[in-house]
């Protein structure tokens, strides 16, 4: 099992709804699970022998794995805020209301869960709610209401929790 | 009164309006529809109702029709089209209801981009679309269609604009045929989308938009733009040749300022 292999899964976990995978080949066994914990300083390389626990890449969540027959450990980053970004999925116009004289369905500082609609993408008449996907507070709202917006261009920051 | 019966009898479809909810009075058919998207309702089903209470159009704007004149209702549609090319849902919505007004009618009818549909320079027609993603293809789309048929009361600032099917052909219409011809074309044209055809929803969408070739202006905001309206990217945005090159706009009001019919 190639360390950029293992590397790939944690990623994926990281992005991932999942909180734990295992997987199984060639006689080798790797578990990464997730670690709902929010303070990086408790990361530790404990596991004794052929198993060895890796830093998490991100400071956010904090992902343990034994890995088998493991060597060497990966680099230890410093602990950094990490945002979720929420992307606008077509070309449109952003709007942060329901309605030009509704409130914006978001403010800065507000919690959201998953399933919040945070904003509207409209493209040709269509209309496209963005909701949250998810738990957290609205850190940055980065466009300005009626401005276009390009696909894949970042709407909101959420901090996780 | 409609009745699930009535409306679907001899209705011969392949996809749409398999399952069919009917009210009286409703919020909003588009609410409603969308809530059955979100429980994974099946590709197709329509919600339609006589009367609702909040009508609305695009960011809000707010949709008068009398109880019993007219036809209100949404449809929940799931073709598995890329997020860029969403776009074309208008065209393929607007084109749609225009072959069947013309089919059944026999009247002129124009579509104005991105999902206008006029006669005799009036709106007797308004769509508001919502649609859903969670991955770089659509979960579903809502279209929402609100047809004047047998209005007759209109308020003075939308006389001049607004029109009903009655008020321009001087008779009442039938609504259930009339609803029957819409979801059909709808239905028939489906398939387009299901194919990524959009060259053939374009093309039909062109043939009956005078805006073409002709001088336009944009209003997105406050920015103004006018050019000549040369055609429809691949996005379904409008391609418009400005005095400083050509400009595509993917939102926006169009008003015609000459018209070569």
């Amino acid at each position: 099992m190639e360390i950029s292999y293992i590397k790939k899964l944690i990623k994926l976990v990281e992005h991932s709804e999942v909180d734990e995978i295992e997987i199984e080949e060639e006689g080798k066994r790797i578990r990464i699970a997730r670690s709902r914990n929010h303070t990086p300083t408790t990361q530790t390389v404990t596991i004794p022998a052929s198993t060895v626990t890796l830093p998490p890449q991100t400071g956010g969540n904090e992902l343990q794995q034994s890995v088998q027959q493991l060597s060497p450990p990966a680099q230890q980053k410093a602990p950094e805020i990490q945002y979720h970004e929420i992307r606008s999925p077509i070309v449109g116009t952003f709007y942060r209301a329901p309605a030009p004289d509704a409130d914006p369905y978001v403010e800065v500082g507000q919690h959201v869960k998953v399933g919040t609609v945070l904003c509207i993408v409209e493209a040709m008449k269509l209309m496209n709610e963005i909701e949250s996907d998810v738990e957290g507070v609205v850190a940055k709202i980065l466009v300005e209401n009626g401005k276009p917006v390009e696909y894949n261009q970042v709407l909101f920051l959420i901090e996780k929790g | 009164m409609f009745t699930r019966e009535t409306l679907l009898h001899n209705l011969h479809t392949h996809i749409l309006g398999k399952k069919i909810f009917v009210f009286d009075t409703i919020d909003s058919t588009n609410t409603c529809a969308k809530v059955l998207a979100e429980i994974n309702i099946e590709n197709g089903t329509i919600v339609i109702a006589e009367y609702q209470t909040e009508g609305r159009g695009r960011l809000g704007r707010s949709w008068i029709s009398d109880h019993g004149k007219n036809l209100l209702f949404s449809i929940v549609i799931k073709p598995p089209i890329h997020r860029s090319r969403v776009g074309f849902l208008p065209l393929y919505t607007a084109v749609s209801v225009a072959q069947a007004l013309e089919s059944y009618l026999n009247i002129h009818v124009e579509c104005k981009w991105p999902n206008d549909i006029l006669i005799n320079n009036k709106k007797c027609c308004g769509i508001l679309l919502e649609s859903s993603f969670q991955t770089d293809i659509l979960r579903y789309a809502i279209l929402g269609i609100g047809i004047n048929v047998n209005q007759d009361r209109f308020n003075e600032e939308l006389f001049e604009t607004a029109t009903s099917l009655k008020r321009e052909l001087n008779t009442s219409i039938d609504r259930v045929a009339l609803f029957q011809h819409i979801v059909c074309y709808l239905d028939g044209n489906y398939i387009l989308l299901e194919n990524n055809d959009f060259a053939t929803i374009v093309e039909r969408w062109i043939k009956r938009a005078p805006m073409m070739g002709n001088e336009v202006t944009i209003i997105h905001g406050n920015e103004q733009t006018t050019g000549i309206a040369e055609g429809i990217d691949s996005q379904g945005g409008l391609i418009v040749r400005c005095q400083d090159g050509v400009k595509i706009f993917y939102a926006g009001d169009v008003s015609i300022r000459s018209s070569k019919r």
